[in-house]
């Protein structure tokens, strides 16, 4: 257990230094002596990583209940011929790199949080879409049919034998979004979404190593526990189904 | 009782049902034989609407089956299947309480229903019930699918090459195993295999089939008395007389102690183990008798 724990710990502790100023700031003196300054001014650091995990929170959960709605649908007998389309499409939403969606989404939405999440969303999106499709489609079809000859109606064989038997895919689909939405949110900063961004552009601006390494390093933190919490959630289901 | 009156079925240009015409009467257990390619699981799989018949009807209980909500049909049609079909996700209890879960009993009653029935197949609730499917053994395994199948005490069992998938020494002991089930039980079942010591051991009768179409039906020993055609005759191979020893059941027998009950083709054995003249059996309507080579002759040939 405390093997088990060690991890996350080290994880928070660095989180924790890099975002507490009364923490960092003496560290950051001692690695970055020339700086002008250690901590960020305009907005404390606790409240643009709550910004951050907002932001990649809702994008990582929207992706993660259409990719498996969209998985679900085209799995079915009669979405099977929309499989090409739909992962073509997933495909495409994610070799646009997000700054260029984050440019399209501006007029659309504006500036601020809500075209960052939408880049975000569409970046999630094929991961967990994929792995839905690919949990669904490499189920042992002696299962289904076992199911379907024990009396199971289509629906009540989606919950009790597909989505369970697909769960550890369709997790680890979720897990590559929610990482990468977590990294990839700091971009939101251009725009005004606040997030961890903030900081590390303010130390690209102004040449400031403190600043940057706050913000990268908290930013890598948090994709980094939730990579953990979902390896913990995997090795569960595991744990249930084995 | 299930009916086939002139079924068909074909699979693009192979026709692997051809106008099958055949009754399973209540509580008995019907065989479906025939080498691969025969159209015996796809009889099978036509029982529970898995498989869509071409033509013809197929009746149960008086009833057509395209009158039955297919849902409906299969909770009361236990499926036991060669690869066993457990789910891996579930443990041995949660399986076998698959179907009475479906028709929403409690979870008490779900509980104690797997209890009663890894009872029945031979296994120790108290070990097994908690494991999952990747835990057991083969022969373990295809126990806990025929306890799910009877989960729900339905009326049908279809079987399909149940015992193909383990040892031979495995084999004989499930085999044995579901006669005695199946004589305390009475179901109705149809069962699928390629094996004919297997058929002629559970089946009280025996549908050979080839190329679709049926080539008789009757009970092992009408069977191996008059087969119908040469490819019956062929099928049942070279030991039909020996096998015919086998179908004819003895109470008892002096000197034999194998397990279940003896046939006269366990007399014979005992008459050439033995060295001496004679064996004394006992038939089974209690009448005792001395038999020698030419008694045992006699009987399966007047």
């Amino acid at each position: 257990m405390i093997r088990k724990l060690r991890r996350p710990a080290i994880l928070t502790v660095l989180l924790v230094a890099t975002v507490v100023p009364t923490v960092y700031e003496p560290v950051a003196k001692i690695l970055f002596p020339f700086e002008s300054a250690y901590v960020y001014p305009r907005i404390p650091m606790l409240q643009l990583l709550g910004q951050h995990v907002v932001l990649s929170g809702i994008a990582t959960a929207a992706a993660a209940l259409v990719g498996m709605l969209v998985g679900i649908i085209v799995t079915r007998p009669r979405g099977v011929s929309l499989i090409p389309l739909v992962r073509d499409l997933a495909a495409l939403a994610q070799t646009v790199p997000p700054v260029a969606v984050l440019v399209l989404a501006v007029p659309l939405f504006g500036f601020g949080t809500k075209p960052t999440v939408f880049a975000l969303f569409l970046f999630s999106l094929l991961p967990i879409l994929g792995n839905t499709i690919t949990g669904l489609q490499q189920i042992d079809s002696g299962l289904l049919e076992a199911s379907t000859a024990m009396g199971m109606r289509p629906w009540r064989r989606l919950v009790l034998t597909e989505l369970p038997l697909a769960a550890p895919v369709i997790i680890a689909g979720v897990r590559t979004a929610a990482v990468i939405s977590v990294g990839t949110a700091t971009i939101g900063a251009t725009i005004g979404a606040g997030g961890l961004g903030v900081v590390i552009i303010a130390g690209l601006v102004r040449d400031n190593l403190a600043f940057i390494t706050a913000g990268a390093l908290s930013a890598a933190m948090v994709a980094l526990l939730v990579d953990w919490g979902f390896q913990m959630l995997t090795d569960r289901f595991i744990d249930l189904s084995s | 009782m299930i009916r086939f009156t002139d079924v068909s079925k074909a699979f693009g240009a192979v026709q692997a049902v051809s106008e099958l015409t055949l009754t399973v009467e209540n509580g008995t257990v019907c065989v479906l034989i025939g080498p691969s390619g025969c159209g015996k699981s796809t009889t099978l799989r036509m029982i529970n609407r898995l498989i869509e018949p071409d033509s013809g009807t197929i009746e149960v209980d008086e009833v057509a089956l395209r009158d039955y909500d297919p849902a409906e049909l299969r909770l009361r049609t236990g499926y036991v299947i060669q690869s066993v079909g457990l789910l891996p996700h579930m443990s041995v209890w949660q399986n076998i309480a698959l179907v009475p879960r479906l028709l929403k009993w409690t979870r008490n009653r779900r509980m104690d229903r797997a209890d009663e029935l890894l009872d029945l197949v031979g296994l120790d609730p108290a070990t097994y019930r908690e494991k999952y499917p990747r835990q057991l053994s083969g022969g373990e395994a295809q126990r806990v699918g025929v306890a799910r199948a009877l989960a729900a005490d339905p009326p049908y069992l279809l079987m399909d090459e149940p015992f193909g998938a383990v040892d031979p020494l495995t084999r004989g002991v499930l085999q044995q195993a579901f006669k005695e089930i199946q004589a305390r039980l009475k179901k109705t079942v149809v069962l699928v295999t390629h094996d004919l010591d297997e058929a002629m051991f559970l089946g009280d009768r025996i549908a050979v089939m080839k190329e679709g179409r049926l080539r008789q039906f009757g009970t092992s020993a009408e069977l191996l008395i008059q087969p119908a055609d040469d490819f019956v005759a062929d099928f049942e191979g070279t030991d039909r007389m020996i096998r015919l020893l086998n179908t004819v059941p003895l109470k008892s027998l002096t000197g034999w102690n194998g397990t279940g009950s003896p046939t006269l083709r366990d007399a014979l054995n005992e008459l050439l183990q033995s060295g001496s003249a004679t064996v004394y059996v006992v038939h089974p309507d209690g009448r005792g008798e001395h038999l020698d080579f030419e008694g045992i002759r006699r009987m399966v040939k007047p």
